[in-house]
């Protein structure tokens, strides 16, 4: 069972958008984001770093174009931040802990053509992994925050940042820990070249050869999550449920994913996903 | 298989392990998604203010394209993703209207957009 949650659609005009892919973001949402405390961001809005508003009862409301500003002018990249106002409080792993570890993936994507075709790959081939889609590197950033996903899969091309910022950033987040990175591109190599130091040491698939290339790769990045959640899972497990976001369930084929795994990887692809 | 045209037989061979329920699926969700891209096309291109969204459209259907085997249509998408950054609206507006007739032939799309 792959439970699917699809945050922010972006190009397609008929879904609606959440609030993190909205105009203005709460304070605990730009402190996750940032690998922040509460208190250093509303300092930042204090000193005008960032733009915001306050509702009637107080709440600061922070407009979605001063983040990015910021985020863009902050040589220091995302994590320089945490690192400077002190990061949010991890467990000695810096992952968030469950009794029983649900494999999550974030997909920073989008066109929404590659969400589908992603989707479709990870519920066919990976039983029990929890999909998050964000459409945009902001709304991802945001959902990184909230999710700490064990593995992202991010494009290069995004509204909202550069890509290589992006990517950047999200290895040097405060909560990146042991999360693993996979960059989806349609860029050929040539293209990629603005990207090298951002993509160095890190599993690249070309979308043509996503079919192929993606779920060795997933399976090399979550396979010892997927064969521990194998082992402590009960005979009937319930779809896990999700504020926000659509359930669904598809036939498994993890086998398929293991033997694939096994497969050699292709050119466009490095055989081993990053670490942070 | 056999209904496929030749470029979209390859690409379930070469790019789809021969996955023909994968590529259908994704072929048909495509088709769905084209008709959200003709209407922000459309849009973009009667704004005339943001091309890096432009960009990303035709950037998106490159890769689309070529995933799905049609590499000839998705040099028409490079084409206008490298244009859009550049060149002038009534031009981009002409490349986009070759490529949208080459995309309803091709998937035999009957869209008003």
């Amino acid at each position: 069972m792959c439970h699917l949650l699809q945050n922010t659609p972006m190009n397609n005009t008929n879904n609606p958008v959440d609030m993190s892919s909205g105009a203005y973001f709460t304070t605990l949402e730009v402190a996750k984001m940032l690998g922040m405390a509460v208190r250093s961001v509303q300092l930042m809005v204090d000193r005008g770093d960032l733009q915001a508003w306050k509702t009637p009862g107080g709440h600061r409301r922070i407009t979605r174009d001063s983040l990015e500003r910021w985020i863009k002018g902050s040589r220091a990249g995302v994590t320089g931040v945490a690192a400077m106002h002190g990061g949010a409080t991890l467990r000695p792993s810096g992952r968030r802990r469950h009794s029983v570890h649900v494999p999550r993936v974030l997909l920073i994507e989008d066109s929404v053509h590659f969400q589908n075709l992603v989707s479709s790959l990870v519920r066919q081939r990976f039983e029990g992994v929890e999909l998050h889609v964000s459409a945009d590197a902001i709304a991802g950033l945001v959902s990184f925050g909230h999710l700490q996903p064990d593995l992202i899969i991010v494009d290069i091309l995004l509204p909202g940042m550069d890509g290589a910022t992006l990517i950047a950033g999200l290895r040097s987040h405060a909560l990146f820990g042991n999360c693993k990175l996979i960059v989806l591109t349609a860029l050929d190599a040539a293209q990629r070249e603005p990207y090298a130091h951002a993509l160095q040491d890190v599993a690249v698939v070309h979308k043509p050869r996503l079919v192929q290339d993606l779920p060795p790769l997933i399976e090399a990045a979550m396979g010892h999550l997927l064969d521990d959640r194998s082992a402590e899972a009960s005979p009937i497990t319930p779809p896990a449920l999700v504020a926000g976001g659509a359930v669904a369930s598809a036939p498994a084929k993890a086998a398929k994913a293991a033997s694939k795994a096994k497969a050699a990887v292709a050119t466009e692809a490095r055989p081993q996903p990053a670490n942070g | 298989m056999a209904q496929l045209p030749p470029c979209e037989q390859g690409a379930v061979q070469s790019l789809f392990d021969n996955d023909l329920a994968l590529f259908l699926t994704f072929r048909a969700a495509c088709i769905e998604q084209f008709e959200h891209d003709f209407r922000l096309a459309a849009a973009l291109l009667a704004a005339q203010q943001d091309r890096a969204a432009l960009v990303r459209l035709a950037h998106s259907l490159k890769g689309v394209l070529h995933t799905l085997g049609h590499t000839e249509i998705g040099a028409l998408a490079h084409g206008l993703q490298v244009q859009a950054e550049r060149a002038d609206w009534a031009e981009l507006q002409g490349q986009w209207t070759a490529l949208r007739l080459r995309l309803v032939a091709a998937f035999g799309l009957d869209l008003a957009a």
